[in-house]
């Protein structure tokens, strides 16, 4: 079989990062402190690149598992824990992303129609399509994700750097670069830029097929990186081709951008980033948390009926309900940026808590398991994992500069925590019948990987109750 | 005291062992290989079992399951003393899976090797022999 090399892993990072929303989020970044935002861009990069550390060490520790983090959390911490930061920070946080992907698409879409038709008739439709391509188990293969991604890179980057250093065909704006240069300005906003760099951990699932296991972390670095340096570009192509104030409350941020810098062509570049964008990473979230609900599935984390698949090979329950709330969401009419940004900063905050989780596993693991052999550490161990942490948590509690909007995530999320909690407690309690929180293993989670484990014990306890 | 060579058996099940074997003699490890000082692997197949009685993975925690003996594979190598640590710290890596079957690694002492066609001695006996 054909190893994957570290360009073909960087493409599927980098096209896990790359989502069109981003604008919304650099957009509203930069709007409010101007090119001081890429001081938050650089805390939150370097916050992310310490969580794939960790959950490159856990990869390494547990290798080819099929539930990602979930297993890690199963191992370390326990059922309760991994249910709720889990089933939490993947299931329902990309049950935001995709919506917000699709809201951008729409918002594209009827930028070019003239307003005739509704952006959530758009973004429900392309949603559909992919749920259905996804159904017939039509997989976009690693070749094709390169190929698209790249021309993200490329074109996004080219964007940035046109933009950076005045090379664009559009007039320039005179307005200040910096409009607030206070930390207690800027920090803050790192909680916005956490969106640029989610999802690299989606690289992991590649490791089996890689040359060698160490560049499961240097593709995941090196995925960061570039997203980092096109999003700094783009704050500097900010700074000279669009107003704050307009950047801020555009719908279409990147639109704006691209016609302010190159004019017409620029709108027409935009809309091919757009559909681009919109495919890519919403079929990556319909693939990515489908693989991902059937393992934690087979681990007896969800319902049996999430790790059943059709006659290709699809996981149909997991992708018809992903996709009808994608769709609820999407059909619900949102698409001003104050809509996209709430989405993705609740999306963020889950993903967050299971960041945090990630480095807490390290940390118990190394404790646990001094002694089993690690193709992967992290280096000055636990520096990385307490300092993520703490800024993990910093974000969380900054996750909106704006109050209401704050108030509004936290409640979201209070709730959507106290149904997993009642979910968690019940399904552990009554279905799995094992403490709440004392970790499993590493060695029963990798053993409980495969069917056999669960088919050994369902005849035994089929056996018990007949006798 | 001390012996200056060492031998390192590794016990697992044949498909872990198979797989190493054929990796230490890919390009990849041969370098490693060469810099840890291993001049030579013996492979022996054999049955066998261990605390799981033979027991496959999907039945751990199981009591009472009867003792079976696998194909087991039997790894040796014999290498200088100061270097078992970072040959063990290779093999671990190389073996492990986190699947009960990795294996495990005895180390003894070995108290003389002696080379037969050319009656070398000692580290003489392990490398290249200087006698033409």
């Amino acid at each position: 079989m054909k190893k994957i090399s570290v360009f073909g892993a960087v493409s599927t990072g980098v096209g896990m990062l790359i989502a069109t929303s981003c604008f919304i989020s650099s957009a509203s970044g930069a709007s409010q402190v101007g090119t001081p935002f890429i001081a938050a861009i650089l805390i939150a990069c370097a916050a992310n690149m310490m969580a794939v550390l960790s959950i490159a060490e856990l990869n390494a520790i547990m290798p080819n598992l099929t539930g990602g983090i979930a297993q890690y959390t199963l191992a370390g911490m326990g059922p309760m824990i991994t249910i709720i930061t889990m089933v939490g920070g993947y299931l329902i946080s990309n049950v935001f992303a995709a919506p917000a992907e699709g809201a951008m698409f729409g918002n594209v879409m009827v930028d070019i129609t003239g307003g005739k038709i509704p952006s959530a008739v758009f973004s429900v439709g392309i949603t559909i399509i992919l749920v259905v391509v996804n159904l017939m188990g039509v997989n976009m293969s690693t070749f094709l994700q390169e190929i698209v991604a790249t021309f993200m890179v490329v074109v996004l980057f080219f964007l940035g750097f046109v933009g950076a250093f005045g090379m664009g065909s559009g007039e320039e704006v005179a307005q200040n670069a910096v409009l607030s240069a206070s930390m207690k300005d800027v920090m803050p906003l790192t909680a916005t830029a956490f969106w640029f760099f989610i999802g690299a951990e989606f690289i992991v699932p590649l490791g089996k097929d890689m040359k060698h296991p160490k560049q499961v972390p240097l593709s995941m670095f090196l995925s960061l990186a570039i997203m980092c340096v096109i999003q700094i570009l783009m704050v500097l192509g900010y700074r000279r081709y669009t107003p704050w104030k307009e950047l801020g409350d555009a719908v279409s941020p990147h639109m704006l951008y691209a016609v302010h810098m190159l004019g017409e062509p620029g709108r027409y570049l935009m809309v091919f980033i757009a559909i681009f964008a919109a495919v890519s990473t919403q079929n990556s979230i319909l693939g990515s948390v489908a693989e991902i609900c059937c393992g934690m599935s087979k681990m007896g984390l969800l319902p049996e009926f999430f790790s059943r698949k059709n006659s290709h090979e699809a996981p149909w329950a997991v992708l018809l309900i992903l996709g009808f709330l994608t769709c609820l969401i999407e059909a619900s009419g949102i698409s001003t940026g104050e809509q996209v940004s709430f989405l993705t900063l609740t999306c963020s905050l889950f993903w967050m808590l299971s960041y945090i989780t990630s480095h807490i596993n390290v940390i118990l693991l190394r404790v646990r398991m001094k002694k089993v052999p690690r193709n992967y550490k992290t280096p000055f161990f636990p520096t990385f994992q307490i300092v993520g942490i703490a800024l993990q948590m910093y974000m969380m509690l900054h996750i909106s500069t704006d109050p209401v909007q704050k108030a509004g995530i936290y409640r979201l999320c209070l709730i959507l925590f106290i149904g997993l909690f009642i979910y968690a407690f019940i399904w552990v309690k009554r279905k799995m019948k094992v403490p709440f929180f004392r970790g499993m293993g590493v060695h029963r989670v990798i053993a409980m990987e495969s069917p056999e484990y669960h088919r050994v014990r369902e005849m035994l306890r089929a056996e018990s109750e007949k006798s | 005291m001390e012996s200056d060579f060492s031998r390192i058996e590794v016990v697992g099940s044949v498909s872990r062992i198979s797989l190493i074997v054929e990796q230490m003699g890919s390009g990849k490890h041969l370098e490693a290989i060469k810099k840890l000082g291993i001049t030579g692997i013996t492979v022996v197949n054999a049955m066998g079992c261990g605390v799981e009685s033979g027991s496959p993975e999907s039945m751990m925690d199981m009591v009472d399951s009867p003792l079976t003996l696998l194909p087991k594979s039997i790894m040796v190598i014999i290498c200088e003393t100061e270097k078992v640590d970072d040959v063990i710290d290779f093999l671990m890596k190389q073996l492990y899976s986190g699947h009960i079957g990795d294996g495990k690694i005895f180390v003894s002492d070995v108290k003389k090797i002696i080379r037969v066609r050319t009656g070398e001695e000692g580290i003489e006996a392990l490398h290249e022999s200087k006698i033409i």
